[in-house]
């Protein structure tokens, strides 16, 4: 996993494994259209961001191989696409929208209280009044403000 | 030719004359003789008529007291002949009666058995339904006060639990509508953070 460790950085939500995916499937189409005039990197840097192309041309550049043979790097590309769809996913339910940065501070509390890297599929549910509720390979928690209070008035049986 | 129509003439006339002659005298002969014989037999008629009269009276008066004697006879032999109808039949009624009063005396007896066998069995039988009756009254009972106990406490429960329910929803909105409107956005954060941090470590690694 430390070799996508800089790919899965920046993976928080299901839609962002999403735009990876995207991004791999766009690289693997350029990859044959690479021409003798420029590098890979000159090729991927068109269609993506300077970081991001970087980030692929040295994820490739690691296995040492020819990065120019086509068939290795799909190879390459469609482990990583495994890799990505293998990660586990949250599904997370909130009362309030949050900004990406929230929700990115969010999803490190929850990577560590998982230990492992997991993908937050975010819900805005108002009736929630509060807090949060949360789904996890099949395990269901809900924290939420509205099941507090219903609880309250609830009767013990 | 005078001579012989004077002849003639003279011959005519003689022969009338006999004709004459002959039936003058069967004229007066005849009645004289019929006179004679029906004075006769007027005679002798009376002396038959005479007779037989006397006869025909005796043979009336014979008759008469033959019947006299007939009607009497006749008075008697039904006179007898009732009073031996009548005493045959006094006699043949008794008889009856008598064998009646047997035969119904037995079917009587026969009536009131069977009337009492029939009463025993009807009373033995009375006696069996009424156990059987009264254990199902029993059972009846004790199922439909189980029963309606069973109703009125799903009923009760069911209004408890729709009093409940409804008050529920009315304090959920109630309270729903306070949180709402007190909360601030930062309030909302913080509350998600002390959820998330409220979550104990091992919570999902346990229930995996």
């Amino acid at each position: 996993m430390n070799d996508v460790l800089s790919f899965f950085e920046g993976l928080i939500l299901v839609s962002d494994r999403e735009k990876l995916i995207d991004q791999i499937e766009m690289v693997r189409r350029e990859i044959f259209a690479v021409s003798n005039s420029e590098t890979l990197e000159q090729t991927l840097k068109k269609q993506l961001s300077e970081s991001r192309a970087k980030e692929f041309f040295l994820y490739l550049s690691k296995y040492k191989k020819n990065i120019y043979d086509g068939h290795i790097i799909e190879e390459i590309l469609e482990s990583l696409r495994g890799k990505a769809m293998d990660l586990d996913v949250v599904r997370l339910s909130l009362a309030i929208d949050m900004s990406r940065s929230e929700i990115s501070e969010l999803h490190t509390k929850l990577t560590e209280q998982l230990n492992q890297r997991v993908l937050l599929d975010v819900h805005i549910e108002p009736s929630l009044l509060g807090g949060l509720r949360l789904e996890y390979n099949g395990v269901y928690l809900d924290l939420s403000l509205s099941t507090r209070i219903k609880g309250m008035i609830q009767p013990s049986r | 030719m005078t001579y012989i129509i004077l002849s003639l003439a003279v011959f005519t006339l003689g022969l009338i004359a006999v004709y004459a002659y002959f039936i003058i005298k069967n004229e007066f002969g005849i009645s004289k003789y019929e006179k004679h014989a029906k004075k006769k037999i007027d005679e002798h008629m009376k002396r038959v008529i005479n007779s037989s009269e006397a006869v025909l009276n005796e043979s009336t008066e014979k008759m008469n007291r033959l019947l006299s004697q007939t009607n009497h006879f006749k008075g008697t032999i039904e006179s007898q002949a009732k009073m031996i109808f009548e005493d045959f039949k006094d006699r043949y009624v008794a008889s009856l009666n008598s064998e009646l009063a047997s035969v119904e005396k037995q079917y009587e007896e026969a009536f009131y058995q069977n009337m009492k066998d029939l009463r025993k069995k009807l009373d033995g039988r009375f006696k069996e339904q009424m156990d059987k009756t009264d254990e199902l009254v029993e059972v009846f009972k004790k199922t439909q006060f189980e029963n309606v106990t069973r109703e009125l406490e799903a009923y009760r429960k069911q209004q408890e639990e729709k009093s409940v329910q409804e008050l529920q929803i009315i304090f959920t909105k109630v309270l729903d509508d306070v949180v709402k409107k007190s909360l601030t956005k930062e309030d909302q954060k913080r509350l998600i953070w002390s959820s998330l941090e409220s979550i104990k470590k091992d919570f999902f690694s346990g229930k995996k």
